[in-house]
């Protein structure tokens, strides 16, 4: 199972419930939405689309398929601004 | 050789040039302080004019070597060390020597983590600073119109001084259709407008993030190292904690003064 997690050496702050992380070696900024917000907290340890899954099923009423698609949505953007590592 | 002191922000600058062009330059733009014998310069800069070829673009090459990091437009060079204390500036021409120097005083003050260049225009409107940013061709000039008769703390480069116990503007030397008396005092930062023509005047606060989002690409910086980078993320992070930010749709007439003060 594929698993993810934060690239190291980035800086991230939450300003009014929204995580805006900077990207320092190519100078780029990205803010995160809702869901994105709270997989980045998880980000900090290993995650697989499961295990996020099943995280945000705890705490939100959303049916498996649409968060999944969201979360694999929300990871493939991740990886290619350098965010997140496989 | 010739020797000047002079004052941006709180900090002087000793500079030192053969070039009597170049003293010239300084004399007219920027704010000369009587010599200080006694007080050591928080950075020191040495001007030369004879390097390099026409303006070619803005791109800046930047490299280090040798406890040296090297700006490279090819109109100038700037050679300074590594904590950013002495400098040499090589220049084709004046404005060549205007950019450099802004150029050297915005990565100085990042360096130092002491504030920002940002693009923008700045007035004073009783005893605060406001100050209007946006895209280009959004009207920060226009701003600087029809603000008169208050004053003007900078039409393109806002020197803002950041710190956790508030944010001020100072008057700025790095302008392009005003020149400054430098009479201004520093003063406190009252906000921010993003700027938008339209057929309407209104003027809505932004969230924290989206802030920070927006004055990300409006701070003039050159990237040396991702550290220096992270700095400036900080000083933009403290900024928008501090000051409000608002997206400023206005006509051109002077009437968005009532939305902001």
């Amino acid at each position: 199972m594929e698993t993810y997690i934060r690239q190291s050496d980035l800086e991230a702050v939450e300003m009014d419930g929204s995580w805006v992380v900077l990207h320092p070696v190519d100078y780029t900024v990205t803010k995160l939405n809702a869901l994105g917000g709270v997989c980045w907290e998880l980000l900090t340890k290993e995650q697989s689309v499961q295990s996020l899954t099943e995280k945000i099923q705890s705490d939100y009423e959303v049916s498996t398929e649409i968060v999944q698609n969201d979360i694999k949505q929300f990871l493939n953007d991740m990886v290619d601004a350098g965010l997140v590592k496989k | 050789m010739n020797q000047l002191w002079i004052e941006i922000g709180d900090h002087s600058i000793r500079i030192n040039s053969q070039s009597e062009q170049a003293i010239q330059h300084i004399v007219n733009g920027f704010k000369v302080v009587p010599t200080k014998q006694s007080k050591k310069a928080n950075l020191d800069i040495v001007i030369e004019y004879g390097y390099g070829y026409p303006f070619n673009g803005f791109d800046v090459d930047i490299t280090k070597d040798n406890g040296t990091v090297f700006y490279d437009r090819g109109d100038y060079i700037i050679e300074v060390d590594l904590n950013y204390t002495s400098a040499n500036i090589k220049v084709l021409n004046d404005f060549a020597l205007k950019h450099a120097l802004m150029n050297l005083y915005s990565v100085f003050i990042v360096h130092e983590q002491w504030g920002l260049l940002i693009h923008s225009s700045c007035m004073r409107e009783g005893n605060k600073a406001y100050l209007f940013s946006g895209q280009s061709g959004a009207g920060k000039s226009t701003v600087v119109e029809l603000s008169y008769p208050r004053a003007i703390l900078s039409d393109e480069a806002t020197v803002v001084k950041i710190t956790s116990s508030g944010t001020k503007v100072y008057d700025s030397p790095f302008r392009s259709d005003t020149t400054s008396f430098f009479q201004e005092p520093s003063i406190e930062l009252g906000g921010i407008q993003l700027l938008e023509q339209s057929e309407n005047i209104n003027r809505f606060r932004l969230e924290k993030s989206e802030s920070m989002m927006s004055l990300f690409d409006k701070v003039f910086y050159w990237a040396s190292d991702p550290v220096e980078t992270k700095k400036i993320f900080e000083l933009l992070s403290q900024l928008v904690s501090d000051v409000p930010v608002y997206r400023l749709q206005f006509q051109k007439n002077n009437l968005f003064w009532k939305e902001i003060s």
